[in-house]
């Protein structure tokens, strides 16, 4: 039985790994009809690659909220996201005077989002103005990463928000600080009680799994993240079609 | 796809790790295990690391000049500049109480850092005394922050009708109204009724249903995500 079962997974592995790779647009097809290609809308994330656009020039800052969990815990690909993610505001806010600001409440992230950091600047020949303090843990508790995150929306001067990975009912505190400084602000987390409390306060809903779609989204000329967008689509497909056939094969006590 | 030492390391690594799960016949299970033992004391280390870089940021707090606000957020707070004749000092009076309660709360963590600490060397975190000083600050704390999260939370509540007059607006604050019912266990102690008990049992699945979606999408998206990772397509480390 438990043979089954690995046998399965990695097969169910394998499928999305060749689903990935051979999703990927070839170059020349990219051109001839890249519509093709193309994620379906997700307005919540359409507005914040907009609103990013716009804090970069008008001199403000965005934060990016990387959650609350550890690495070892099955949030832990959520939390990753959220580092790539900040690469890619980082990348985009780089030159103006207010970068990216990211906060988290796990060390190991931290370190992460420092070293991406630090990569992004040194890339760009910007390494002089890079300061490590643009990634912090603000506390290694859930409430105690809320309370040291809310005065950091008020000092940096916030005007975008955004929170993906793990974030429990405190994201409403942090909703809540940044809509005092009339902040744009969107969030999806991986804890379902979490999600219940962003979705009322987001500026735009932002549901679940919509968030490993950010990075489509703001580089929409990246065809791997595109592929993985599609990927998941299908198997969300895939997982609806084979659920809804076992309950009405049950149901017909074909099973 | 640019290859270096650090995505390597990192791809084999991983790509190790998941063989060693799934096919455990392999006998690589010590090996795994242990470095995910190395992962774990790495983890701590970098929570030190973590509040370390935490407590030099309040400490560069306390230091530096509260930043001048952005031409456009100033202009569209405080709407015309003042005309008088001592505008600077009108401007200065609020950036420096700012400035003062930015010093105070540095201050007031560091301040209890430190006694946290130092009491914890001296006592140990088994010390009763110490345990309950601790957790009288703390759960004092913790509990004023829910009572604010559940002001909050209502706040929330009344501005998501106020801004969504559509379905969605509806059907939120509809079964905000009907879970508060059901939650209070009002309709269990009304009826003994058997329709009344299987329409609360349904009611009461729509919640699991919807988290349940909710998690099968999180799931799919993180397997694809870490798979990316894993390739190396996606690298959350310096390369």
């Amino acid at each position: 039985m438990s043979g089954d079962i690995l046998f399965w997974g990695m097969f169910l592995l394998a499928a999305i790994v060749l689903m990935v790779v051979f999703g990927l647009p070839r170059k020349k097809k990219k051109n001839a009809g890249s519509e093709k290609f193309a994620i379906r809308s997700i307005p919540a994330l359409e507005e914040f690659a907009t609103r990013q656009g716009y804090a970069i020039e008008s001199g403000t800052r965005l934060h990016l909220s990387a959650g609350t969990a550890d690495m070892n815990t099955q949030s832990a690909a959520a939390t990753l996201l959220a580092v790539t993610n900040m690469e890619v505001l980082a990348r985009n806010a780089a030159a103006s005077d207010r970068p990216v600001v990211a906060t988290t409440g796990d060390g190991v992230t931290a370190l992460l989002l420092q070293s991406r950091l630090h990569a992004v600047y040194q890339r760009l020949g910007l390494i002089e103005d890079y300061n490590p303090l643009l990634t912090q843990m603000t506390g290694p508790t859930p409430y105690s990463y809320a309370a040291g995150a809310m005065p950091l929306l008020h000092d940096e001067h916030i005007s975008v928000n955004i929170v993906t990975g793990k974030l429990g009912i405190e994201g409403a505190l942090l909703a809540e600080a940044g809509r005092r400084e009339n902040a744009f602000f969107i969030g999806a987390s991986t804890d379902p009680s979490g999600q219940a409390v962003l979705y009322p306060v987001s500026d735009q809903p932002l549901i679940g799994e919509e968030m490993f779609a950010t990075r489509a989204i703001l580089e929409p000329d990246q065809p791997a993240s595109t592929a993985s967008v599609k990927t998941q689509d299908v198997l969300r497909i895939v997982l609806c079609v084979t659920m809804l056939g076992g309950a009405l094969l049950k149901l017909v006590g074909a099973l | 796809m640019k290859l270096s030492l650090s995505v390597i390391i990192a791809v084999l690594t991983g790509l190790f790790i998941l063989a060693a799960t799934f096919l455990p016949d392999l006998g690589w299970d010590a090996m795994q295990s242990r470095m995910v033992d190395w992962a774990v004391v790495l983890a701590g280390i970098s929570l030190l690391i973590g509040i370390f870089n935490l407590l030099r940021s309040h400490w560069v707090r306390m230091g530096l000049n509260l930043p001048e606000k952005p031409e456009a957020e100033a202009s569209q707070q405080e709407g015309a500049r003042p005309t008088d004749k001592e505008p600077q000092a009108r401007e200065a009076k609020p950036v420096k109480r700012e400035k003062i309660i930015r010093h105070a709360d540095s201050a007031v963590l560091l301040f209890g850092f430190v006694v946290a600490f130092i009491g914890g060397v001296i006592l140990t975190p088994a010390n009763n005394w110490y345990l309950q000083a601790v957790s009288s600050i703390q759960v004092p704390v913790e509990s004023s922050l829910l009572a604010i999260l559940s002001i909050v939370l209502l706040t929330i509540v009344f501005q998501f009708f106020q801004h969504h007059h559509d379905l969605m607006g509806f059907v939120f604050i509809g079964s905000v109204l009907v879970f508060l019912v059901l939650g209070s266990g009002l309709l269990h102690s009304m009826s003994e009724a058997r329709w009344v008990k299987d329409v609360i049992a349904v009611l009461n699945e729509i919640p699991l249903a919807g988290t349940r979606g909710i998690v099968i999408g999180i799931a799919l998206g993180s397997i694809v995500t870490a798979l990316r990772q894993l390739l190396g397509f996606d690298r959350a480390y310096r390369e």
